[in-house]
């Protein structure tokens, strides 16, 4: 007879879960509380994005590609614009590139206070949700002054930027990040320093180091790891290799190396910026002159652009074929190899409270697995 | 005798409304509990769900009108259905909103679930939930902010104080027009059947 | 890397100073990507891309690859036959193949043999051809369907008929009252006769 603790049980960690980051399922075998195997399922999102591009031209495209990642439309805006650019050769102003940068960084704080959020209310600590989103909303105010929308921008484009920058913009900016380092010291005191958080994160969800180049991952997985990679410094774009910054990384590869990273990216972020609103040219081209709608043709080639977002690199693969259509646009988000090959293995011998802690860690986003 | 108040118009009409049996004093308080405490399923279906962390949190906080968030359908009043649906998801929603209590509502944000919005050519989405679930309150914006969402929120604490029909009445009333609309559009699978042998499939099968 | 490459006698396009492209034959695939493992070093696989040449009947697939460094993207990019087509597996080497040739598999219709999960992805109970081919017109399948709501619509009009409506009511307008003007003054004369 069957002793009762080793039966396996099926759960479905599914797509109506409040421990879930967005809507996708994890499929989990169980013994007691152990995970014996772990399956992961997507396509509740699935809209066929690159069946719509092949429909657009390049205007047509601009405005529902920043709808490929959720929480963080800016990376997706800026690969669809660099790709355009190499494969016409367009070239951009100083300024234009500045803003474009600044644009970058500014979204890439607010997605680690909102990561901040998702990680402290996996482990229960509903305190720290309330004051992180809140915090990410005056980012997204300054991003309304900015582009128009608090989410979606569809700001940069193909040439440049669509706008310039409002009056005494660069000031409120600056502000801003004096609050935010204000802010820095009670999120340590309160989350970085916790006894629970640290009594959990420290030893789960360990990442092999000696496998972590070969099979592909990108961002915090890597340096909480001890490798220092980066798409901004390894192959600089924009402004970067102009931009001092340093990049932080950690030995032990678990949940807390993982959140002391991007701590440290927060703050190496705040100092990009100020180095931006020094150097901001005043007089600049915002957008270089383009043809009309259906005169902007595309040429018969194809050219691979990476961006590093603030999860990890995200890789575009764009086609033209001579006409004012975009032939194919191939989007690979740094979630795809992390939600897949890693999680699937790092799952089996866990326990199962620790699993909403190891996704929101890892920082898998659903819409960018299927598009 | 009590008098009645009207705020249209910003005339001031005083109307005699008699006296109100015992009945009917229940009644009214009973819409009025109901509108003052709702739940909200945790599904996070679509785009939209961006914008439910600063509806519910310290900023633009929705708890003041009496709005949380309950882990499970049995526990909840509503469900919000932020964006657009695949059939994917059509079919786990049609799952979890029959599983939900009566009294039950449906708030859909966006211009995705009324007439197909920015993905009207794909292949994979639906273009009017209409057709498949009854909708009670559709907020416009692409994404809403948290400002429209809380007036949706008033809008169907109205509509539940007024006593006007809800859409679950209107789903029982018409079940099986609803049935076959939606079987005819998933191709007659909706997904998972209660009787599925979870633990002797292979991999890959529905999830 | 890409010098000691540069020495054999490939041809490498340059397209920028951070991306390379070589074209090798189908025969030779397997061999030329384990070569550059194993020799030059290219120890990641960032992504497979693949794309549908309907014109020439072939599909163009892409390999890029990188090394520990990361500074460059080296693309390997081969056509194979659009009727049957399959490749090789490259799951024993780099796990994260088997996720993106399962994702091939599903949207574009590839075989894989030895792959051991060729299920599906993204889809479920789809029953029409691979949905990224260039054959599949998305606008004929959701047509076809008949989703939208009918005489509801008012984005859905053609802007020339509309225009056109718009300045013949102008016009009639205009007419009309000139006309009613010159009754009016008709009217006026005769009352002071």
């Amino acid at each position: 007879m069957m002793n009762d603790t080793q039966k396996i049980v099926k759960i479905f960690h599914g797509p109506q879960h409040p421990g879930i980051t967005g809507n996708m399922s994890v499929e989990l075998d169980l013994i007691g509380e152990t995970i014996q195997r772990a399956q992961t399922h997507v396509g509740y999102l699935h809209r066929g994005f690159e069946k719509l591009i092949e429909r657009r031209t390049v205007i047509q495209g601009f405005t529902i590609v920043c709808r490929i990642c959720v929480p963080e439309p800016d990376p997706n805006e800026e690969n669809y614009a660099r790709a355009v650019e190499t494969l016409t050769g367009l070239e951009l102003s100083e300024k234009a590139k500045y803003i474009r940068t600044m644009v970058l960084e500014m979204s890439r704080i607010a997605v680690q206070f909102l990561w901040m959020g998702g990680q402290a209310g996996s482990i229960g600590l509903g305190l720290i949700p309330q004051w992180s989103v809140c915090d990410r909303d005056y980012m997204l105010d300054l991003f309304e002054e900015l582009t128009g929308g608090r989410v979606y921008h569809m700001y940069a484009f193909p040439g440049g930027v669509r706008r310039d920058i409002p009056e005494g913009f660069l000031d409120r900016l600056s502000k801003l990040l004096d609050y935010y380092e204000e802010r820095m010291k009670v999120y340590d005191n309160t989350f970085f320093d916790n006894t629970t958080f640290k009594a959990r994160a420290i030893g789960t969800g360990i990442v092999n180091k000696e496998e972590a180049l070969k099979n592909g991952y990108v961002g915090q997985t890597l340096r909480a790891c001890g490798i220092k990679r980066d798409v901004r410094k390894d192959m600089p774009y924009l402004m970067y290799d102009k931009l001092e910054f340093d990049i932080p990384t950690r030995e032990e590869g678990d949940v807390y190396a993982r959140a002391m990273v991007r701590r440290d990216e927060i703050f190496q972020s705040i100092r990009i910026l100020r180095q931006i609103i020094e150097q901001m040219p005043s007089e600049g081209d915002i957008l270089q002159k383009i043809p009309k709608h259906r005169k902007f043709k595309l040429p018969k080639d194809d050219v691979y652009i990476q961006t590093e977002s603030a999860r990890g690199a995200m890789s575009y693969y764009m086609a033209g074929d001579g006409s004012e259509k975009i032939r194919r646009m191939q989007v690979k988000g740094p979630s795809l190899i992390h939600a897949y090959t890693l999680l699937e293995n790092m799952l089996v011998g866990s326990e199962l409270a620790d699993v909403a802690m190891i996704m929101n860690s890892l920082g898998i986003c659903p819409p960018e697995i299927e598009r | 005798m009590e008098i009645g108040f009207h705020g249209d118009d910003f005339k001031c009409s005083m109307e005699e409304k008699g006296t109100k049996s015992a009945q009917s004093l229940i009644e009214e308080a009973i819409k009025w509990f109901r509108s003052k405490s709702i739940f909200v399923v945790a599904y996070g279906t679509g785009c939209g769900a961006i914008e439910m962390p600063p509806t519910f949190t310290s900023r633009y906080d929705a708890e003041r009108m009496g709005i949380t968030g309950v882990a499970t359908p049995r526990q909840a009043d509503v469900i919000i259905l932020s964006g657009y649906l695949a059939f994917k998801t059509l079919r786990r929603v049609i799952r979890t909103y029959e599983q939900m209590q009566k009294p039950r509502y449906i708030i859909t944000l966006g211009s995705c679930p009324i007439n197909g919005g920015m993905y009207w050519d794909s292949y994979n989405t639906i273009k009017k939930l209409d057709d498949f679930l009854p909708i009670d309150v559709s907020v416009n914006g692409c994404m809403p902010r948290p400002e429209a969402v809380i007036e949706g929120f008033i809008l169907l604490q109205e509509r539940i104080q007024n006593g006007e029909e809800a859409g679950w009445e209107k789903y029982d009333r018409e079940l099986e027009q609803y049935k076959a609309r939606q079987n005819k559009a998933l191709g007659g699978h909706i997904e998972p059947s209660y009787d599925t042998d979870w633990y002797n499939m292979n991999s890959g099968g529905v999830a | 890397m890409i010098e000691r490459l540069k020495k054999l006698s490939i041809e490498i396009e340059q397209k920028n100073e951070h991306l390379y492209k070589i074209s090798v034959d189908f025969q030779d695939l397997e061999s030329s990507l384990l070569r550059c493992l194993n020799e030059f070093n290219y120890i990641t696989l960032d992504s497979i891309n693949y794309r549908d040449d309907i014109e020439d009947e072939k599909f163009c697939i892409t390999y890029c690859l990188q090394t520990a460094k990361r500074d460059h993207v080296l693309m390997i990019q081969t056509f194979i036959d659009r009727e049957e087509a399959t490749l090789p597996t490259m799951h024993r080497i780099w796990p994260q193949a088997e996720i993106m040739e399962r994702e091939m598999h599903e949207m574009l219709g590839v075989d894989f043999p030895g792959h051991p999960t060729l299920i599906d992805f993204a889809l479920e109970y789809w029953d029409d051809i691979p949905p990224l081919r260039r054959d599949f017109d998305t606008l004929k399948y959701v047509e076809g369907m008949d989703p939208f709501r009918k005489n509801q619509r008012d984005d859905n009009l053609d802007v020339k008929v509309e225009m056109k409506k718009k300045k013949e009511a102008k016009k009639a307008a205009k007419l009309k009252a000139e006309a009613e003007a010159a009754a009016q003054e008709d009217k006026e004369e005769s009352n002071d006769e």
